[in-house]
């Protein structure tokens, strides 16, 4: 079988061999793979010509930049993880205040954050009686603090080492805004799931921010862990509601006319979904995000008249539409018409792009490792590449169900990740 | 005759009681040397006179090493008998021997165990010396195998120093009187016994009520300690004097301190033993002293108010309203003398935050962080549900109503479209702000500010004491 593969692969011309292969950039594998080579080449070249220019030995980084910090967490019902989160993250930066706000919790988070704060210094703990939401929480802890720099953590997650110290050091650039985290799984190898979400997180966030950042086109900090100027933030009037409200808040510092860093060694390790079913749903509001946002919300980032327009902006723009929204479609049309117009080479067609997905999913891999911290941990993460295919596969069909019903339903106006009285007090956009 | 004598004493001394006649806070007995036995064979002895009961004094000999019960033994007697009879006390068989050789005794009052002697071998030995004498054994040690050999060397009758009756020594001494001096001493085996077994009869029952007041007299006679004060409350000596209470009322004590000859302070610190063994104490003011043979008897009334050296604010820590501390009425070192003689003990009250510079009780109240004071505002904020704005009321307030700085939306409507939230505090005097208020403390006597977290633990110290209530005493069931 695998000879008759061979022998129909010798057969094909270069062309009809370029043309079997062209909707592989649909996926954004191959997205990645061009970034990351690109990134990979700026980044080796500048190491030779460092080396050959004779300034080869860098010294450790050193922290150069330490503004007064407050660490805000904003959970509900966290009280199992939330003292875990404070134990580790206090004391690991010098100038540091803790706010953990609670959002109307019901296990206790609040007396939880209050037994932390009466044996340490520095911590505050707020409570809203009611659940307002994530960004009114968020909103909640700003007239409390008088420090330089806000950095957003989630109760359930875990920073790694130097990962406060990491990420204030891009704001010694006056014009930078905002800094983003890298969000890496705590628990990879807990089941298939998290195994392929893990490789998942290395190759769009640890990287693909990389690139992003690179080319001043990033457009999204992670809720999870991200750095932000409180001036700026208070200017801003804070966070806005809904699912995606991360993201959202990233876009207008960009319409703003600031700049958006990012800390690749800043890493923050949180608890992945382990069901598929959590994971899904996870996904779907991820989605519904793009479209409410890109789409709706901030669609005036797209015109050329508006007084802050800028062509990053347009690009973060351009590259939402086209990744998130038209090559979904376009995916599965031709799934589709593949499928409909099946024959016999439909098998070996299928089996070509899967070994052509892996090659360029190991050379991904390969970038990864090159940038890694930890290249044990990330190699052994790396060997799910096999079944990425099929898990990218379903991450895109959940990417055609999520935007389809935003975009016919507004689902995410009746999701609960914000409380009822506030999504239906707001704009649906 | 001698038993019915017996029976009555024994009856009034049924309700004191002496732990086998050794107080666990008395000094331990100075060591009595060992006289060399010089004394053998006879010797020419006057003859003791017949008499009938009550013509003369009885010559009473009492071979007892306890000093206190020896003191408590004779006045007993004396109360008992009308001074009917002499008694003369020696410390240990030698010395009783070498007073048997001298002259000859109506009864010979013997406890067998003494520092030269033992159990049955005292009465052995005495024995030879006094065959015109009944015996008379009065033990601390309630063993009845010991009583059998102890009669059966020549003891009259045994008795138990516990539950000893002063009617029945003092019937005991008046037969002996009324008995012809060259009788001899018949030694009934059976009387023996039936003495034994009625001493230990006499220990397991209570005395009836009907027979405390068959005695002419309430003697609440009890062991007593017995401190000088100095005129600045301070104890004189270095232990308590020991003695005996005779009488006992609500306002007064009349008793017997042994071994003193004059009193050096008009103020004692009397204590008395009481029925679980615990001495309970006061001030007794002297009214009178008198000299009497081993001691001096004293008079005088309880210390009233003022007067009493162990009232509540001596002893207890006072607020003093002038310097703001907490004090004893006594000064520390004065108390600590009481406590080292035992009189009384500290106990903890109180653990006070005071000032830590001076040490004064401070107030507090709830202040700002910053400079510890008071004028602090609390602000409210307001949550707009729409744009998750939330910001301090008078942002959004405008001359007729309230808009969102963030969206501009106007006339908000409480609990639709926005919730207040408490904000955090800011002090009006200097820049500070912050979620919660910290405790200030400002001394009342320094006027020190300061955090309450840097205020000082101050220990306070009262001095507990068994206090004196003669009504208890006096009344008290047995």
């Amino acid at each position: 079988m695998f000879t008759d593969w061979i022998h129909w692969l010798s057969c094909l011309s270069l062309d009809e061999l370029l043309w079997l292969l062209a909707p592989l950039l649909l996926l954004d594998v191959t997205r990645y793979a061009a970034g990351f080579l690109w990134l990979f080449a700026c980044d080796f070249s500048r190491l030779m010509w460092d080396s050959v220019r004779g300034r080869c030995d860098r010294l450790e980084p050193s922290y150069t930049h330490c503004p007064a910090i407050a660490v805000v967490i904003a959970g509900l019902n966290e009280a199992d993880s939330v003292g875990g989160t404070l134990a580790t993250l206090y004391g690991t930066y010098p100038r540091m205040e803790v706010i953990v706000v609670d959002d109307g919790s019901s296990d206790g988070m609040a007396e939880v954050a209050g037994e932390f704060a009466a044996g340490h210094p520095g911590v505050t703990v707020l409570r809203k009686p009611q659940r307002g939401g994530k960004s009114s929480a968020l909103n909640f802890a700003l007239p409390f603090t008088q420090a330089e720099i806000i950095v957003c953590v989630d109760g359930d997650s875990q920073l790694g080492e130097n990962a406060l110290w990491e990420i204030v050091q891009p704001f010694t650039d006056p014009q930078v805004a905002a800094v983003s985290g890298t969000v890496l799984a705590r628990n990879p190898f807990t089941n298939l799931a998290t195994w392929l979400q893990a490789f998942e997180y290395l190759r769009c966030i640890f990287l693909g921010r990389m690139v992003s950042a690179r080319l001043d086109m990033l457009g999204i900090i992670s809720g999870a862990f991200g750095a932000y100027r409180r001036d700026i933030i208070q200017r801003m009037m804070g966070w806005d509601v809904g699912p995606g409200e991360d993201g959202d808040l990233t876009l207008r510092l960009r319409k703003a006319g600031h700049r958006i860093a990012f800390a690749p060694y800043a890493q923050c390790l949180t608890n992945l979904p382990t069901s598929w079913r959590q994971l899904i749903r996870q996904r779907r509001r991820w989605e519904w995000a793009v479209v409410t946002f890109e789409c709706r919300k901030h669609v005036d980032m797209a015109n050329p008249l508006s007084r802050h327009f800028r062509w990053t902006n347009l690009g973060v723009l351009v590259e939402r539409w086209t990744y998130n929204l038209l090559f979904t479609y376009l995916l599965w049309a031709y799934f589709a018409w593949t499928l409909f117009n099946c024959h016999d080479d439909t098998g070996r067609q299928y089996f070509l792009y899967y070994l052509f997905y892996l090659a360029i999913e190991s050379l991904n891999l390969a970038v990864v490792l090159y940038y890694s911290t930890d290249r044990r941990r990330d190699l052994a993460i790396g060997m799910s590449v096999p079944l990425m295919p099929i898990y990218n596969l379903l991450m895109r069909a959940v990417t055609l169900l999520s935007i389809t019903e935003e975009m016919l339903t507004r689902r995410s106006f009746r999701d609960d990740f914000v409380p009822r009285h506030v999504r239906e007090a707001t704009w649906h956009w | 005759m001698i038993k019915e004598l017996l029976q009555q004493v024994r009856s009034a001394m049924a309700r004191v009681s002496f732990h086998g006649g050794h107080l666990f806070w008395f000094k331990p007995h100075p060591k009595i040397e060992r006289h060399p036995n010089a004394l053998v064979g006879s010797a020419v002895r006057p003859p003791a006179m017949a008499a009938q009961a009550g013509s003369r004094p009885a010559r009473v000999l009492q071979i007892d090493g306890d000093d206190t019960f020896a003191a408590l033994f004779r006045s007993t007697l004396n109360a008992t008998l009308q001074a009917q009879c002499d008694v003369e006390r020696v410390t240990s068989l030698a010395e009783g021997l070498e007073q048997l050789v001298e002259q000859a005794y109506d009864l010979i009052v013997v406890e067998p165990s003494l520092s030269d002697s033992h159990g049955a071998a005292t009465v052995a030995s005495l024995r030879p010396y006094a065959d015109e004498s009944p015996i008379v054994v009065l033990t601390s040690e309630e063993d009845a195998s010991q009583a059998l050999a102890t009669l059966e060397q020549g003891a009259q009758d045994y008795y138990f120093k516990s539950a000893f009756d002063p009617q029945e020594l003092a019937r005991s001494i008046r037969e002996a009187m009324a008995r012809h001096p060259r009788a001899p001493v018949d030694f009934d085996k059976q009387r023996a016994r039936e003495s034994v077994q009625r001493s230990q009869e006499a220990l397991h029952r209570l005395p009836d009520p009907a027979d405390r007041r068959e005695h002419p007299r309430y003697l609440l006679t009890r062991p007593l300690l017995a401190i000088p004060v100095l005129p600045d409350g301070k104890p004189l000596a270095a232990f308590p004097s020991e003695g005996f209470s005779l009488d006992l009322s609500a306002s007064g004590l009349r008793c017997e301190i042994a071994g003193l000859s004059e009193l050096p302070s008009r103020r004692l610190v009397v204590g008395l033993e009481t029925a679980n063994g615990d001495p309970h104490f006061a001030t007794l003011e002297v009214r009178w002293t008198e000299p009497c043979p081993g001691g001096l008897r004293i008079g005088g009334e309880f210390a009233q108010a003022d007067r009493e050296l162990l009232r509540q604010e001596n002893l207890a820590p006072q607020l003093n309203p002038s310097t703001y501390r907490y004090q004893t009425g006594l000064p520390v070192e004065t108390l600590h003398r009481w406590v080292d003689l035992g009189i009384c003990r500290p106990v903890l009250v109180d653990r006070i935050l005071v000032c830590p510079d001076c040490r004064a009780v401070p107030t507090m109240r709830y202040g700002c962080r910053a400079c510890g004071c008071v004028r602090t505002a609390s602000s409210q904020l307001i949550h707009h549900f729409p744009c998750a704005h939330v910001g301090l009321v008078d942002e959004f307030e405008t001359q007729q109503e309230l808009v969102c700085p963030k969206c501009r939306q106007r006339s908000l409507i409480v609990g639709s479209d926005f919730e207040y939230l408490r904000g955090p505090y800011h002090c009006l005097d200097c820049n500070w702000s912050d979620t919660e208020l910290e405790c200030v403390g400002q001394c009342l006597a320094c006027d020190v500010r300061f955090p309450i977290h840097q205020a000082v633990e101050e220990e306070l110290y009262g001095y507990y004491v068994h206090r004196l209530d003669p009504l208890a005493l006096v009344s008290e069931p047995r």
